[in-house]
């Protein structure tokens, strides 16, 4: 009986030896810095490689905000777990880690438990340097951290914000004082005068101002030949103030003007007043006065005319009205 | 129309005397084709006694063209073929020992003579050019002691290649303004050419005939400085150079930092006399702005300096020329 009982208790230890044995050939643990000596204050970095087969659970500790009272965790990443060829898997962790006193530090093992077991990686040793001070020079005062240069992106939405509060600003103003003067807020702004309306205001008063009869026959016809070519800038767009008669009459024609009686009382007009300007001529009196005649007709003749939209409407509620005016009338006739 | 008594006579006078005009073109016409810009452009030169610079790439018929006028005006006419080792004796003349006479003898070279044609001038050193610029401008040589008046009428027409550049003194500019006109002589039309193609192939090349004489020119000339221009054509002309000069008083500040230097008085002079030898090719007596107009081009292309900020825009003397006259005012 105790030799059976012997034999059971071997036969207990031999397993469990072997189990152990066997469960710890596959697992292994690993940790390794990328330095083991660095300046106080700066961030090294520790590995952690867990290598396991897929079937067994390892449970790899989470950190706290360090590692020991003197080596802190700046930031540490999740497991990245990678198959290996062998079939077993790959579990790394990165760690960075700082500390801010000089020394030499002793990494504690870090324990990885599976099952009920636990397994440790070998500790680590590393020196954290200080800078070195020259005591011999006099004590230089703390500087004071550097002032980063102000960007545009930091410095836009205060700029936008000023001009759209001083904008604000200046709406309320004038809206205040348009108020308080009574007059509309939105002004309307005074339609252009059209062209042939300034063309004859002009020539009225060449007219009455009477220059060739007062033999002042030069000037006449400079203002007579400059209210048309004005006229003729306004009315077809063409450039004529620094165009020659000759340049300005082939631009009409490029224009597609169709009026070939027109055209010639201008091309007269043109010739006469160059030939007045240009060379001494005097044309006789009839010729003033036909001249200015054959402006009046040229601008009456080609002048723009707009219809308003309002003055259409208009048109038509009158000629309603009187439509059915006329409608009442007859049936008041017929009724009678 | 009832005309003032002067233009009226003026203008029958120039009708008159300006009917060679259409003779000289006729003539011409028979030998070159097209290039009409070019023979009213010598035909303005000649009569208002003004040197001409002719600028284009070879073949243009710039030598022809100024070898058919002499023909046609029967003067006097020397060509001479401006190289690198060419002396200003050559061209003026030198004294010589006559071992006979046992003293210097003057030997007067190829610039006396009516028209002279200065055969790509580019290409002979500053020394002979200046020997021709200074007889073109006093219209006089002297050798040794002696002065001598040179022959009237008197007419350079030079010629550049404006490509080739290698082995050339271009002319300073104090030189290029002595002459009144440069005329750029481009590629004849498609129709043009192939005229041009069938008088050169055919057996025998048209001649132009001798229709006028010296004293028909010097004739005309006086007639061309009677033609009327007004004071309000002489501002226009001053208005024109002045924005050469001075372009933000005209409203072309962008034109302000391209010009180094504007036309000069003399660019004013020509600029007139050019307008009334245009006008009298159109058989007027008087002078309109579209006579200027067509004059101002060659007139001042060569007068404006242009700044290397223009060259670096790529800004051309041409371009500042065209947009004075769209922007000035024309009277």
């Amino acid at each position: 009986m105790v030799r059976i009982l012997n034999i059971y208790i071997f036969t207990l230890v031999v397993f469990a030896i072997s189990i152990n044995t066997l469960s710890a050939q596959t697992v292994s643990v690993e940790a390794k810095l990328d330095t083991t000596e660095f300046l106080i204050g700066d961030q090294v970095g520790l590995e952690l490689h867990v290598k396991q087969p897929v079937n067994v659970d390892v449970a790899i500790p989470i950190f706290d905000s360090e590692l020991t009272n003197q080596i802190e965790i700046v930031e540490q990443s999740e497991n990245d777990t990678s198959l290996l060829e062998n079939g077993d898997w790959l579990i790394k962790k990165r760690i960075l880690i700082t500390a801010f006193d000089s020394g030499y530090y002793a990494l504690p093992p870090i324990p990885v438990l599976y099952y009920s077991d636990t397994i440790k990686t070998e500790p680590l040793l590393f020196k954290v340097n200080t800078i070195k001070v020259d005591t011999s020079q006099a004590i230089k005062d703390i500087k004071m951290p550097y002032a980063a240069p102000l960007t545009f992106k930091e410095v836009l939405p205060w700029a936008g914000g000023t001009i759209g509060v001083a904008l604000l600003i200046l709406v309320l103003v004038y809206v205040f004082r348009k108020i308080k003067r009574n007059e509309p807020i939105i002004r309307r702004l005074k339609p252009k005068e059209p062209a042939h309306i300034i063309a004859l205001r002009d020539l009225t008063k060449l007219n009455n101002d009477k220059l060739w009869q007062k033999e002042r026959i030069k000037l006449y016809y400079t203002e007579l030949s400059d209210i048309l070519r004005v006229y003729l800038w306004n009315r077809y767009s063409i450039r004529t103030m620094e165009r020659t008669s000759e340049e300005i009459l082939e631009s009409l024609k490029i224009s597609d003007f169709k009026n070939d009686e027109l055209f010639d009382e201008l091309q007269s007009i043109f010739k006469i007043s160059d030939l007045v300007k240009f060379a001494k001529f005097k044309p006789l009196p009839d010729e003033n006065a036909t001249c200015m005649n054959n402006a009046y007709d040229f601008v009456e003749k080609t002048k723009l005319i707009v219809v308003e939209k309002e003055e259409e409407i208009q048109i038509e509620n009158e000629q309603q009205k009187v439509e059915s005016g006329n409608k009442e009338l007859i049936e008041k006739i017929d009724s009678k | 129309m009832n005309e003032t008594v002067d233009i009226k006579e003026l203008n029958d006078r120039i009708e008159k005397e300006s009917s060679f005009v259409d003779m000289i073109k006729m003539e011409m016409g028979k030998v070159i084709v097209g290039q009409k810009h070019l023979v009213d452009s010598l035909l303005i030169g000649l009569l208002s006694d003004g040197h001409i610079l002719l600028e284009g790439v070879p073949g243009l018929a710039k030598t022809l063209a100024i070898n058919t006028l002499s023909n046609v005006v029967k003067a006097d006419f020397s060509r001479i073929q401006f190289t690198p080792d060419l002396l200003p004796a050559d061209l003026v003349g030198t004294m010589i020992y006559s071992q006979k006479k046992e003293e210097f003898q003057v030997k007067k070279g190829p610039v006396f003579t009516n028209f002279v044609l200065a055969d790509e001038i580019n290409r002979s050193p500053a020394k002979v050019q200046s020997a021709l610029l200074e007889a073109m401008q006093e219209r006089q040589v002297t050798i040794g002691e002696t002065t001598y008046q040179l022959p009237r009428p008197f007419l350079v027409m030079a010629t550049q290649n404006p490509i080739e550049q290698e082995g050339t003194y271009p002319l300073p500019e104090a030189q290029v303004d002595r002459f009144m006109l440069k005329v750029v002589v481009d590629y004849p039309k498609f129709e043009e050419e192939k005229l041009i193609v069938r008088q050169n192939i055919a057996k025998e090349f048209p001649k132009a005939t001798a229709i006028l004489s010296p004293e028909n020119i010097i004739n005309a000339r006086n007639v061309v400085k009677d033609v009327y221009i007004d004071e309000k054509i002489e501002r226009y002309i001053l208005d024109i150079v002045f924005a050469t000069r001075f372009p933000e008083k005209y409203g072309l500040e962008k034109f302000a930092p391209m010009i180094n230097y504007g036309g000069s008085p003399r660019a004013s002079i020509n600029l007139a006399m050019a307008s009334k030898a245009f006008a009298f090719i159109k058989r007027r007596g008087y002078v309109i702005p579209e006579d200027v107009r067509a004059v101002s081009h060659d007139v001042l292309r060569h007068r404006i300096g242009l700044s290397y900020e223009a060259e670096a825009e790529n800004i051309t003397s041409e371009d500042i020329i065209t947009e004075i006259l769209n922007t000035i005012e024309v009277p």
